[in-house]
């Protein structure tokens, strides 16, 4: 270690603590058979405990656990790099080991043994898509197309017509088209194998009646506008065989098939080509950016722009298979039109979609050579066919969970608007004796009133009598009502267009409705009630720019105040003095409510001229050059943004010359406006403390607030959520188990429409479930994942793998730089660290800077994803408004250098004469190297970092990221083209680094997908999986196993990990899962009830959903059956059959 | 006994209460209505869940199906009233002094959605007390600690919060299956299937809710002067006072007063009387404050101004609000569809 490393970590007080076994305090209990538990027992250099003795002959057979001597020494010091960090590896305590038997891995290792599984996987699959590939000349399209309803065959040779059931052969290039207008099922459909042609239409196109009788859905509303999707509506493609589908954003074609959304998975698996295409040249946000704006490129863009494209399959197919433009034209219809206008257009609208088809199919063909060249390993395309299967059941209670969230949001909605109704009613006394001049919110409203005025009566004509209602009065009344006739009949001078409320303020009156000109007796309907008039203020809502006002909102004790060009902002007195006489600002309320803050008193006492500019900035524009001008505010604000410590944002405005208006911040950054304050990001991020009603009085404010808070999620998400495609199912659609329940209970299933890689992580992508967050007390709708529930007879197995990208990035670090588990402080501190005792890496972070541990995660994950120090800085200042943007900084490097440590350049061997070789700072190296006018490069190796406890971690991450090709470490996925050209190393640096964790994460998941379906085979239904969490459906009876097939999963994949990079064991810590779910419904956790304002009751009561169960590995194995896992049947049949 | 006040409902209370009377009944209006019944011992004793075993239940249940065929299905609605001593435990904040009317409503629905009927039922029944208050925010669904043998059942009470003072329950609601046999069975209204209903069961102590939405009406951030009942159920909902031009009294002002006392009134908008007179003449400003003030005080949400300038000439006149302090200019022909449209809801 360096120096300077040193300095810093000498008062190191990051210590690690192990979980503690709950019975025995000692650090190395003793189990009963002592004998048994050392033989079993194992441990590692640094003491870390790895897995047990039978797990690691099975897996690591070749592998022996002895240490040569040169090792040992090396040992010596990393042990003592450790405990300089203030680790102490003695200080742990072991886990019980783990006696299992695993089926006969394939092949002599867990690396090949990996490739085995996955190649059998792929194979039915390869033999279905290698024939599209090779077909140069797909067969001839038939000149016309039959309008029969379902498929419909066309012989190669003369294009005869001929209705099948489904298409004959099961490698198909596919597309569907829907009519947006008409719902979301399909209209038409080609598909081309390469034998022939298939298109299938609609029968609602071609008017036949639907054979089945038209469902009534069971304990669904009727009366609900919501579409109810049967499978007759869907294309079948039959369910006997594998087949294989290709399509671009082939998805949203998988989510029009019938027997996708059966429970039993069909073996149907489908061919992305816009995820091969993200594989292979996927591009970053800022490309993406690029890629879209018309502008001129840049020079240093071009090389990468040639290797990339957008996704959609008209840029995709230029960028590949260049030639004439694809024509989108008639998809117009599709997206606007009617039904009859697709009949109308029929044989151009299906030759269209055959056009896409065999445009597909063109891409396909350059297309995929280039990827299973880059991603030679067949775990990864087995795991994307894999992704692509991804299954939700559901039941009536996601109907009900919808109406739920609606109404409770309705409610909210309405209870805001009350409260909002009340205080501008109350609002409207100001306007006595002009008090609203004194009203810190509502100075600037418009507060002008209307007259009613009657017209000057005809000279001649006499006016026309309004005929009065006289039955049943009495002969006084009677005498009174004509006395009075003359008044009533003056209405005929009332203005044709009656002002609205005569006397109430005009900022009001917008808020108000225009009553109906009469009363009528009758009930309105119910479904009118919407209609219904009522008075007062009945147009407001949260949304609206006088809604804080009203509240009389305040952030950080200043009140708030609107300006057009910068959105929400709020009010800083800077002078008491000489209060111009024509400011309409309350002044004397201001400075009553905020005294002039010290910043602000310093602006006001500065020199004349300097303040004139401030006032007149037309007039300096006029007298400077625009860009001195510029210069000379900007330094004047950062004078006194120096002072000031709150998180408001400087706009260079100053009202009236007597206060500042200080924007409200944004999550997106200084530029952006805030247009309402109520709104969910704003509430979000920074509401916490700093805004809060300035009037004691008014009750509504906080709960305004809260129920905001509380409508944002469902107001954000509802849409994609109302728009799921769920198609029920009919009992003679499910399972004989099942028939019976649905009786009373519909079932259905959801086909997420998850693009496999959707990003250039090759990351999975979809809108709805992968973004769904968890369910939080406070937020309507957001207990949508446990909506997804498994049917009865049916499990929800899965868990979420602990740590997954810290792991990766730790044990590339440990191996590259000690060839050992936990060797480096990361990696031991993920190893062994536990958040329960706070000696896990986040609470240690957390500890350091002074911040959550949820926020710590948060920045930790940002840094090993190539984050830097700024980035660091912005999100300690968004966890903590009111933290200085200097004291942001201190913290920021701070943690910087205990973690990422200090950049170090090393000589190149040719300089070694001239200068010592040792570490050089940055600093030292840029001099070294203009002395002797050379580039730094010339003159140092690549930099590497040192002395924080991540040091080794990044200079691994470094080395794969610079490399001329980088490959991930496990599976040797290359990085998009469009970030590999070499000198765009610096440019794209962060990028490709974070690329190496998380692609290796999505490695890491292709991997767990290929073991689970070997482990279960057909008896686990794929679920759905994001980042790095995983869901499978199966029978109850299997469940058990499922639970442990997940533990072992996990075992084999970490194994192979390791592997990869040259380790020959595992951590007993990372081995298993700390815990596998097995519930029924889709939660994070299957103890969460999931309370949510539409949800009050919780599951388990509201829904009667029992907590699910947990299962540790011991669990599991317990549950299972034993430990022997070769004796599962279905394996033993398999393993049977091999040896055969 | 001195910590917790005694209360009791005077006239104008009584006219209040017996709005809120008037629009319970009104609501779900396809209900069979069995009336008044009188208590009995059993009933007194009978516990949050027991009375679907009581004799009173059974004897209703029957008359359901002998009177009202057509309605003796599942889902369905029955109410009826009774008068009891007064038992609001979970009233922490007054006692009612003599016997409270107990305002009962008894759904039975379908036995595999009762849980369901019975949370969209505390959602309409919380939403309902929430419309006739000054500030919504203050109901809350409380739930009754019921004992764990009970099978099935759950009970909520809607509570009405204030401050540090304490709650009142205004409403009951329990869910609780019916006993087995075939006595209590009725069919499906959509397959016609027998089937076992369950009931939930909605009990509203009519004098002390009433005066938890009095105390509502009071409990809110303004000026200490404005009693704020909502519209709709005010017992007085306008007011009339005219100005006059002098100190003498004008007797075409006086006709004016009493001819719109006749429009209003054949309305059956229910209006302000004060010493007889349903509205009053004022000689000042001063004086008219002062009306206005006793108007707030009573919770009366409008009132009528008239002048003789104006008024009597050309027919405009102010139609002044609570809830505003502040009156819009109307026309005499304006009336009284323009009240009557402002009362027709909440």
């Amino acid at each position: 270690a360096t120096k300077v490393g040193r300095d810093h970590y000498a008062s190191s007080s990051t210590k690690v603590f192990r979980k503690l076994p709950s019975k025995n305090n000692k650090p190395k209990p003793k189990p009963k058979h002592a004998q048994q538990a050392d033989e079993e027992y194992a441990e590692n250099l640094v003491k870390v405990q790895m897995i047990s003795q039978n797990l690691h002959r099975q897996i690591f057979p070749q592998a022996l656990r002895q240490y040569s001597d040169v090792q040992k020494a090396a040992a010596n010091l990393y042990n003592a790099e450790l405990k300089r960090h203030g680790i102490d590896v003695a200080s742990t305590s072991c886990m019980p080991d783990v006696q299992l038997k695993l089926p006969q891995l394939r092949g002599p290792n867990i690396e090949q043994h990996f490739h085995a599984i996955a190649k059998e996987q792929v194979q039915p699959y390869e033999a279905l898509l290698h024939p599209l590939v090779a077909c140069n000349e797909l067969p001839a399209k038939p000149k016309r197309w039959a309008f029969y309803a379902g498929w419909t065959a066309y012989d190669p040779t003369d294009g005869s017509a001929t209705p099948v059931q489904k298409p004959l052969e099961h490698g198909l290039v596919f597309d569907v088209e829907v009519c947006v207008r008409e719902g979301s099922t399909p209209v038409l459909a080609t598909a081309v194998s390469t034998k022939r042609w298939y298109c299938w239409v609609s029968p609602r196109l071609t008017k036949h009646r639907l054979n089945v009788q038209s469902m009534d859905p069971i304990d669904v509303d009727h009366n609900n506008e919501r579409p109810h999707y049967s499978l007759d509506e869907l294309i079948s493609l039959g369910r006997d065989e594998p087949s294989l589908i290709v399509g671009h954003n082939v998805s949203y074609d998988r989510a029009r098939l019938r027997e996708q959304y059966l429970i039993e998975d069909t073996g149907t698996r489908f061919v992305d080509t816009m995820s091969l295409h993200m594989c292979v040249s996927g591009v970053t946000s800022y490309q993406r950016a690029m890629l879209k704006s018309k502008k001129e490129p840049a020079v240093e863009d071009l090389e990468w722009l040639e290797q990339s494209s957008l996704n959609s399959l008209v840029d995709v197919h230029r960028l590949y298979c260049g030639g004439d433009e694809l024509s989108k034209e008639p998809r117009n219809i599709f997206v606007e039109g009617s039904l009859d206008q697709v009949r109308q257009h029929f044989q151009s609208l299906v030759n269209y979609c055959a056009g896409d088809v065999e445009a597909t199919h063109r891409v396909l063909r350059v297309l995929y050579p280039l990827y299973a060249e880059r991603f030679p390993h067949p775990v990864t395309l087995a795991g994307m066919l894999e992704m692509g299967s991804a299954y939700l059941p559901v039941n009536s209670n996601w109907e009900r969970y919808i109406r739920d969230a609606q109404l409770t949001y309705e409610d909210l909605s309405i209870e805001a608007k009350y409260h909002l109704g009340r205080r501008a009613e109350e609002a409207c006394a100001l306007l006595h004796d002009e008090e609203y001049r004194q009203h810190l919110w509502l100075w600037d409203e418009d507060w002008s009133i209307q007259t009613l005025k009657l017209k000057q009566p005809p000279k001649r004509k006499p006016l026309p009598s309004v005929e009065l209602q006289h039955r049943d009065l009495s002969t006084n009344q009677r005498q009174l009502q004509q006395k009075f006739q003359h008044l009533y009949d003056q209405r005929a001078l009332l203005p044709a267009r009656r002002p609205l409320l005569p006397g109430y303020p005009q900022w009001y009156r917008k808020l108000c409705r225009k009553p109906p000109s009469v009363y009528s007796e009758d009930e309105p309907l119910a479904n009118e009630e919407e209609e219904l008039w009522t008075p007062g203020a009945s147009e407001i809502s949260t949304g609206m720019q006088i809604a804080p006002k009203l509240l009389s909102l305040c952030w950080e004790g200043y009140p708030l105040h609107y300006k057009r060009e910068h959105g929400w902002g709020f009010l800083v007195p800077f002078r008491s003095d000489s209060i111009s006489a024509h400011t309409k600002l309350p002044m004397d309320q201001l400075l009553e409510r905020c005294a002039i803050p010290e910043f602000a008193r310093q602006f006001a006492s500065e020199e004349h001229s300097e303040l004139a500019m401030d006032m007149l900035p037309q007039q300096i524009d006029e007298q400077l050059g625009k860009r001195q001008h510029y210069k000379k505010i900007s330094q004047r604000q950062q004078r006194l943004e120096e002072n000031y410590k709150g998180s408001g944002v400087w706009c260079n405005q100053v009202l009236d010359d007597i206060c500042f208006f200080l924007k409200l911040p944004h999550k997106n950054g200084p530029s952006f406006r805030v247009g309402n304050p109520l709104s969910k990001d704003f509430l979000n991020k920074f509401s916490e403390h700093a805004l809060s009603s300035g009037d004691p009085t008014c009750q509504g404010a906080s709960r305004v607030i809260e129920i905001a808070r509380m409508m944002s999620y469902w107001r954000n998400n509802r849409d994609r959520i109302l728009n799921q495609m769920v198609v029920w199912l009919q009992p003679e659609e499910l399972p004989t188990a099942l028939a019976s329940h649905a009786q009373r209970i519909a079932y259905g299933a959801i086909c997420p429409q998850v693009v496999v890689a959707g990003t250039l992580t090759r990351r999975a992508m979809e809108s709805t479930w992968m973004t769904a967050s968890n369910s939080r007390a406070n937020r309507i709708g957001s207990e949508l994942r446990a909506m997804v529930q498994a049917p009865p007879g049916y499990k929800l197995v899965g868990a979420d793998v602990d740590s997954q990208e810290l792991w990766i990035a730790s044990v590339l670090g440990d191996s590259y730089a000690h060839g050992e588990h936990g060797a480096t402080p990361l990696g031991w501190m993920t190893l062994s660290g536990s958040k329960a005792n706070g000696s896990d890496m986040h609470s240690i972070t957390a500890k350091v800077v002074g911040i959550s541990r949820d926020q710590a995660k948060v920045i930790n994950y940002a840094r090993i994803y190539g984050a830097g120090q700024q980035f660091a800085e912005t999100l300690l200042q968004q966890f903590n408004p009111s933290l200085s943007a200097s004291e942001a900084k201190a913290k920021a490097m701070k943690m910087f250098a205990a973690t990422k440590g200090k950049r170090v350049y090393r000589l190149r061997e040719e300089f070694h004469d001239e200068l010592d070789d040792r570490a050089y700072s940055s600093y030292e190296a840029n001099r070294l190297a203009m002395q002797r006018q050379r580039s730094i490069g010339e003159v140092f190796h690549r930099p590497n970092w040192q002395g924080g406890t991540e040091s080794a971690m990044f200079n691994r991450l470094e080395e794969i990221a610079t490399r001329k090709q980088p490959e991930t470490p496990f599976l040797g996925c290359r990085l998009s083209r469009a970030l590999e050209s070499q000198d765009q190393e610096q440019r794209f640096l962060p990028t490709r680094v974070n690329w190496v964790v998380q692609s290796g994460a999505v490695d890491f998941l292709h991997l767990m997908l290929v073991s689970m379906r070997w482990l279960l085979g057909p008896h686990a239904r794929f679920c759905l999986s994001f980042h790095d969490e995983l869901r499978y459906l199966v029978k109850d009876d299997v469940a058990p196993k499922a639970a442990l097939a997940m533990h072992i999963t996990n075992l084999l994949t970490r194994s192979f990990c390791a592997s990869r990079i040259g380790l020959t064991d595992l951590p007993m810590s990372v081995a298993f899962f700390s815990s596998v779910e097995v519930d029924t419904v889709l939660r994070k956790e299957c103890t969460m009830d999931c309370q949510t304002p539409s949800n009050p009751h919780g599951l388990k009561i509201g829904y009667g959903i029992a907590p699910g169960q947990s299962l540790s590995i011991s669990e599991a194995i317990e549950k299972a059956g034993g430990s022997d896992v070769s004796q599962w049947e279905w394996l033993k049949e398999e393993s049977n059959k091999t040896k055969n | 006994n001195g910590k917790t006040p005694s209360l009791e409902l005077l006239h104008h209370g009584t006219v209040y209460a017996n709005q809120l009377q008037h629009h319970w009944l009104s609501m779900r209006q396809l209900a069979v209505n069995f009336g008044h019944i009188e208590h009995t011992t059993e009933m007194i004793d009978q516990s949050r869940f027991s009375f679907t075993h009581s004799k009173q239940f059974r004897e209703q249940f029957q008359q359901l199906r002998q009177l009202y065929p057509s309605r003796a299905k599942c889902p369905t609605v029955l109410k009826h009233q009774n008068s009891m001593p007064s038992n609001s435990k979970s009233n922490t904040i007054f006692q009612h002094q003599s016997n409270v009317t107990q305002l009962i409503t008894d759904f039975f629905v379908e036995p595999h959605r009762g849980l369901e009927h019975f949370y969209n039922l505390q959602r309409e029944s919380k939403i309902w007390w929430m419309r006739y208050s000054s500030n919504p925010s203050r109901y809350a669904i409380v739930p009754y600690d019921c004992h764990a043998d009970l099978e099935y059942c759950q009970a909520i009470d809607i509570k009405a919060g204030f401050g540090e003072a304490g709650e009142v329950t205004v409403e009951q609601l329990s869910l609780v299956p019916l006993p087995a046999g075939n006595d209590f069975e009725l069919p499906d209204a959509r397959t016609t299937k027998m089937q076992l209903p369950m009931v939930i069961r909605s009990v509203i102590e009519l004098e002390p809710a009433t005066c938890a939405l009095l105390l509502d009406g009071c409990d809110h951030g303004r000026e200490s002067r404005s009693l704020l009942l909502n519209r709709v159920l005010a017992p007085y909902q306008c007011g009339i006072v005219a100005m006059q031009k002098t100190e003498k009294s004008s007797t075409e002002l006086h006709d004016l007063c009493v001819h719109m006392v006749d429009v209003l009134q054949s309305a059956r908008l229910r209006l302000h009387f004060i010493d007889d007179q349903g509205y009053s003449l004022v000689k000042n400003k001063e004086e008219m404050t002062q009306r206005l003030e006793q108007s707030d005080y009573l919770g009366v949400p409008y009132v009528l101004l008239l002048d003789e300038r104006q008024s009597l000439t050309n027919g405009l006149m102010q139609l002044r609000s609570r809830d505003t302090q502040l009156a819009e200019m109307i026309h005499i022909s304006d009336l009284p569809d323009y009240l009557l449209n402002i009362f027709r809801s909440f």
